[in-house]
């Protein structure tokens, strides 16, 4: 019996329904309910079936009514109580923080976000802020940096060369050298 | 399951809960140990391991020693103190379940009780096939309670294993009883749509 098909009426008994079976409804809506179960054969059978079940349910939590736990157990958790001093505020709040991330990671969507996060963060630690960049002043434009890396002489003509190298020492250049350079013999060839 | 309702009743009723409250670790003591057994008994019929309910039992009163500042009786204690079970059960399971399987995780104590039944009870009448089956009908209930969401699994065995009244359960899991109502009722929904030959446990053996 598929609940999506049911009409609307049996719908909205159902769920006082469930709680009729497992002896949980309120005692001044059984009229109600029960009125509804006279006129509804579908909905009888429901009970009937979760009825059941409630009795299976109550029988298992019964399966164990024989057993008894081993003398040792009360020593045991005793001994643990009487070590163990009661949890204060502080220690509880920082214990339901660490549940919570527990419960975060325990989802791989969260845990990759989670994961995204502290990568972002790691990156933005390590790199040097804005304020320590060599390049001072205003960003030149595109077109500038382009012909600044065609001179042969750059970057030694730039302000944050000689800002860098106050003493006027000549920086080599960063471009790699021609290959005539690497090599003397084709050079004075 | 009614396990001497009595002397928990008197227990309840006394000072002891506000002294252990207080931090009087042998007054909370002197108040556990009168739901031990109880305890102890829903352990088993949840992971019918009587080794690990006995685990599980001395966790949940050492957790609830810790954070007995947190009972504030809205609920019974004995509803209180099976939350915190149902807690370290549910944990139980999905560490278990993360684990590889192996032969060490075989109920080799719950197939050694299962043989000692076989030996006594046929005195009641019943044929050891019959216990078998009976046996057998308990663990498809107790697995396909098992498969239901952890949420609803709380629901289901508060009502059924403590008997708790729905407030009591809202208080427990600290939701509304709207919420518990729903819960219970998508619990037993999905209960009976697994469609679980549940004959032998209906009490009609």
């Amino acid at each position: 019996m598929n609940v999506s098909w049911l009409s609307n009426s049996c719908r909205r008994w159902r769920r006082d329904i469930a709680l009729l079976a497992s002896g949980a409804l309120a005692e001044e809506e059984h009229s109600q309910v029960k009125a509804h179960l006279a006129d509804c054969a579908r909905c009888r059978r429901y009970r009937d079936e979760l009825s059941r079940l409630a009795v299976s349910l109550e029988s298992l939590s019964q399966s164990s009514r024989d057993v008894e736990p081993s003398p040792a157990l009360g020593a045991r958790w005793m001994r643990a109580v009487r070590a163990a001093p009661q949890s204060n505020r502080s220690s509880r709040a920082v214990g339901a923080v660490l549940a919570g991330v527990r419960a975060l990671l325990r989802h791989p969507v969260w845990a990759g976000i989670a994961a995204v996060w502290l990568a972002i963060l790691f990156f933005q630690v390590t790199s040097p802020a804005v304020g320590e960049s060599p390049i001072t002043g205003p960003m030149p434009a595109p077109r500038e940096i382009y012909l600044a890396w065609c001179d042969p002489d750059w970057p030694r003509t730039g302000v944050a060369d000689e800002a860098a190298n106050p003493s006027g020492r000549e920086s080599k250049p960063l471009r790699p050298k021609p290959r005539s350079e690497h090599r003397p013999g084709l050079g004075a060839a | 399951m009614v396990i001497a309702a009595d002397r928990i009743d008197a227990c309840e009723s006394s000072l002891l809960l506000t002294q252990a409250r207080a931090g009087d670790a042998e007054a909370f003591c002197e108040v556990a140990q009168a739901h031990e057994t109880r305890l102890f008994r829903q352990a088993v019929a949840l992971c019918r391991d009587e080794a690990v309910a006995e685990d599980l039992v001395a966790e949940t009163l050492i957790n609830a020693w810790r954070s007995l500042a947190r009972f504030d009786a809205t609920c019974r204690f004995s509803t209180w103190l099976y939350a915190i079970l149902l807690h370290r059960y549910l944990k139980w399971v999905r560490r278990m379940a993360s684990r590889p399987a192996s032969l060490a995780q075989f109920p080799v104590a719950e197939v050694q009780r299962r043989q000692q039944a076989q030996e006594t009870l046929p005195d009641l009448g019943d044929s050891p096939a019959d216990i078998a089956a009976s046996q057998d009908t308990t663990d498809v209930l107790r697995q396909a309670i098992a498969r239901l969401p952890d949420k609803h699994q709380r629901v289901l065995l508060l009502r059924f294993f403590e008997d708790a009244s729905l407030p009591e359960i809202a208080a427990a899991l600290g939701c509304s009883v709207g919420t518990v109502k729903s819960r219970l009722h998508h619990a037993l929904e999905k209960l009976r749509r697994m469609k679980l030959n549940l004959s032998e446990l209906r009490g009609d053996t």
